[in-house]
């Protein structure tokens, strides 16, 4: 077991290093540094920064009040509420982008406004989550001897609450940069061509249309540059919001009762608002694949085997599905066994692991799709037609995902069992899998089950990496898309669907998975 | 003195400091039966009583954060049953010193003077003299987390006085102390609240700490 962190090391330097080395070596001429200084490339991205500020904007007044709700108070469904604003998250982003154009398509015209909300829509989660960690750490005891000491219960949001909460508020506002920044999928589908671009569309287009490859580097390290300034920024502020938290009190959760009608009137309407903002895109594209001209039908899913002799150069999206399916499959296991291995890595305090397996996290899935295309899509070593170039690369994008979910739990596993096993006469290979075993074999489903769902709705790195004639599902909608006509855009529809199915049928069994660890 | 399951003892005759009139605490539904107590200024009522049997209500009740089912509060002639908490002029101590982990342990001490408005310069001076009395003058500059929970215990004191409360209301504040440091903070708060004339509820389990601190007992069932 000393020896598991071969396996990342050997997975990373091959797939990941090598390709950015073939990247860096294939792309990088004068024309990088000409590209890296251009107008064109920090106007644009001039323009996603400023799109990714009004994103982390309204994610934040949107959020911060579901975290307050959330992390703060004690009511009936709040366990339903907290799984139901982690949905965004996890849906793919093009499924985002569909529920967004057919909730608001009629109004909004495709630009700013809807990749906005649909960022906004994305990562609810994330501001929920960090920021909600950190107030419901807050003691409420704290507010109390606040008030005894003179402050208004405005005074005590401004001068204990905020301060307590500027970090987590700081950490997730950067997260939710980052994700705006590097988005393809939303603005693809949803953006105007001008005020939307992303780095990321322009690494796309300058390597797959233009095959301007010096350029495309350039991007991609402006890109790296800023995302890993925003992540950096973020980890400095999660460390000072942890001292605070750490600092406050012993305990990491408190909930309040509600003692007043208008508190509750008032976590009744967040609850509710919320609850709507997040269903109602789902349900927009359900509708969209159930109503035709005359209404309610089924004919789009009854349809779907024929839809593709419709759709001419697009494939059949049965096949998509079943591509979809399979390279799920694949994701997974590449992902459960590299995860394990960096799982018991973590384990035995190994940081360098945990910091190589955070690296896609600063890469775009552009970039990663890009390298490994030099790197093993074409001569001397093509593996484009074996169909393992998209499970690898999907693999490298859910690591850092799969790490941020098993860490909490690995670190908490209790050594002393391994010494207890030890002293009962067991070997010392058979005592580390008597004290750690359960642990990693739930972190391997787990981690196997969660790269399946960004495996599943995965677009930027498959986008490069997918045969045109086969496509996967996600890139599949976004094409069905541009095309005219209502049978494209209801079949678009029934695909979302199906991925959405899918995808929260494998973060519910990760979450079961999850909750079933003991340590 | 025995008043229906709730005993009272050596009560003295001075001016009533904080009164209880037929106070009748609880969520919903009464915890106990309507209490009547007076607290003369500068003295301490001792209230024990087994866990869950409605101290800390009484006490959540008397600063605000509870509202009571019936009954009155009493503070130096005002009626504060409906005032609210940072209108009260109670401070309040609990177990866990509480300190605001943003704030500077000159800051914490200074927080009450701030949120009445006084200069920042005057606030944090006054502070200082506070951090002094509680001997923790030497350590000012650490910050919350980096002292021991004694010394946390005392600024969270230092704190809850320097607003000049009218009265003080401590929940078990010395339960994470050594038996040192508890009876001396204990005989040292003592005399501060008879110097300042603060009448205050000092609720514990423990019968020692209740007999060293109070002038009155109250035992709850």
């Amino acid at each position: 077991m000393r020896r598991a962190w071969i396996v990342p090391v050997i997975f990373f330097a091959t797939f990941l290093i090598y390709p950015l080395f073939v990247l860096a070596r294939t792309a990088w001429t004068a024309d990088t540094l000409v590209s890296l200084t251009s107008s064109s490339t920090w106007t644009v991205a001039l323009i996603a920064s400023a799109q990714s500020v009004l994103s982390v904007g309204l994610s934040l007044a949107i959020g911060l009040p579901i975290a307050g709700v959330l992390s703060r108070y004690q009511f009936q469904g709040r366990s339903f509420l907290w799984a139901l604003v982690t949905v965004p998250f996890v849906l793919p982003t093009v499924v985002v982008a569909l529920g967004f154009q057919a909730l608001l398509g009629g109004l909004f015209e495709p630009g700013l406004i809807l990749v906005v909300l649909a960022h906004a829509y994305i990562n609810i989660a994330v501001v929920v989550r960090i920021v909600g960690a950190q107030w419901s750490a807050i003691n409420p005891h704290q507010m109390v001897v606040a008030r005894t000491l003179g402050s208004t219960p405005w005074r005590v949001f401004r001068t204990i609450t905020i301060p307590n909460l500027t970090p987590s508020i700081l950490a997730s506002a950067c997260v939710v940069f980052v994700f705006s920044f590097t988005s393809l999928g939303i603005v693809t589908i949803l953006g105007d061509g001008s005020t939307t671009r992303t780095l990321e569309q322009v690494i796309l287009r300058q390597s797959s249309v233009l095959l301007d490859f010096p350029g495309a580097l350039a991007s991609a390290i402006l890109q790296l540059v800023v995302v890993s300034s925003a992540l950096f920024i973020a980890a400095r502020s999660r460390g000072t919001a942890l001292t605070l938290r750490t600092g406050n009190s012993t305990r990491t959760h408190y909930l309040i009762r509600i003692t007043s009608k208008k508190t509750g009137l008032w976590v009744f309407t967040i609850a509710s608002l919320a609850g709507v903002f997040v269903v109602a895109p789902i349900a927009s594209i359900v509708w969209a694949s159930l109503s035709g001209r005359d209404g309610f039908t089924l004919g789009w899913w009854i349809s779907l085997q024929d839809s593709s002799d419709a759709f001419s150069r697009l494939g059949s999206p049965l096949h998509a599905l079943g591509l979809s399916v399979v390279l799920a499959i694949f994701t997974a296991l590449t992902a459960a066994f590299v995860g394990g291995a960096i799982a018991i890595a973590v384990m035995g305090r190994n940081p360098f692991i945990a910091f190589l397996s955070l690296i896609p996290l600063g890469l775009s899935a552009a970039t990663v799709g890009l390298g490994t295309l030099l790197a093993f899509g074409r001569a001397p070593i093509d593996l484009r037609a074996s169909g393992v170039l998209i499970p690898i690369a999907h693999a490298l994008v859910a690591v850092p995902l799969v790490v941020a979910l098993a860490a909490p739990v690995l670190r908490a596993a209790d050594p002393r069992r391994m010494f207890v096993a030890s002293s009962l006469g067991a070997s010392p290979n058979r005592a580390w899998w008597t004290a750690y075993g359960n642990v990693i074999r739930m972190v391997m489903l787990a981690a196997g089950g969660l790269a399946g769902a960004v495996s599943l709705g995965e677009f930027g790195a498959a986008t490069f990496l997918a045969r045109p004639d086969s496509p996967t599902v996600p890139i599949q909608i976004s094409k069905l898309l541009t095309r005219p006509g209502e049978q494209a855009y209801a079949t678009a529809a029934v695909l979302s669907v199906t991925l959405i199915i899918a995808t929260l049928t494998l973060m519910l069994i990760v979450d079961r998975m999850n909750s079933k660890v003991r340590l | 003195m025995t008043m229906s399951g709730v005993t009272m003892s050596a009560m003295t005759m001075s001016t009533p400091g904080l009164t209880l009139k037929k106070l009748v605490i609880g969520y919903l539904h009464p915890l106990l039966e309507p209490l009547s107590i007076d607290i003369h200024a500068g003295k301490t009522l001792a209230v024990l009583g087994p866990s869950g049997c409605g101290k800390s209500t009484l006490l959540a009740t008397i600063v605000g954060m509870t509202p009571a089912l019936s009954g009155s509060i009493i503070l130096n002639g005002r009626d504060i049953s409906n005032v609210p908490i940072h209108q009260r002029g109670i401070g309040l101590v609990f177990q866990e010193p509480l300190l605001f982990s943003h704030l500077s342990l000159v800051d914490n001490i200074a927080y009450g003077l701030r949120a009445a408005h006084v200069d920042k310069e005057i606030a944090r001076a006054k502070a200082d003299e506070l951090l002094d009395w509680v001997g923790l003058s030497s350590i000012k500059h650490q910050r919350t987390w980096e002292i021991s929970g004694g010394q946390a215990g005392r600024v969270a004191l230092a704190r809850a006085l320097a607003p000049n409360p009218q009265a003080l209301l401590f929940d078990e504040p010395y339960s994470a102390l050594d038996n040192e440091t508890r009876l001396r903070l204990s005989q040292e708060v003592r005399d501060l609240l008879r110097q300042r004339n603060i009448p205050a509820i000092h609720v514990t389990h423990d019968r020692i700490e209740a007999e060293s601190v109070a002038d009155q007992l109250l035992v709850l069932p």
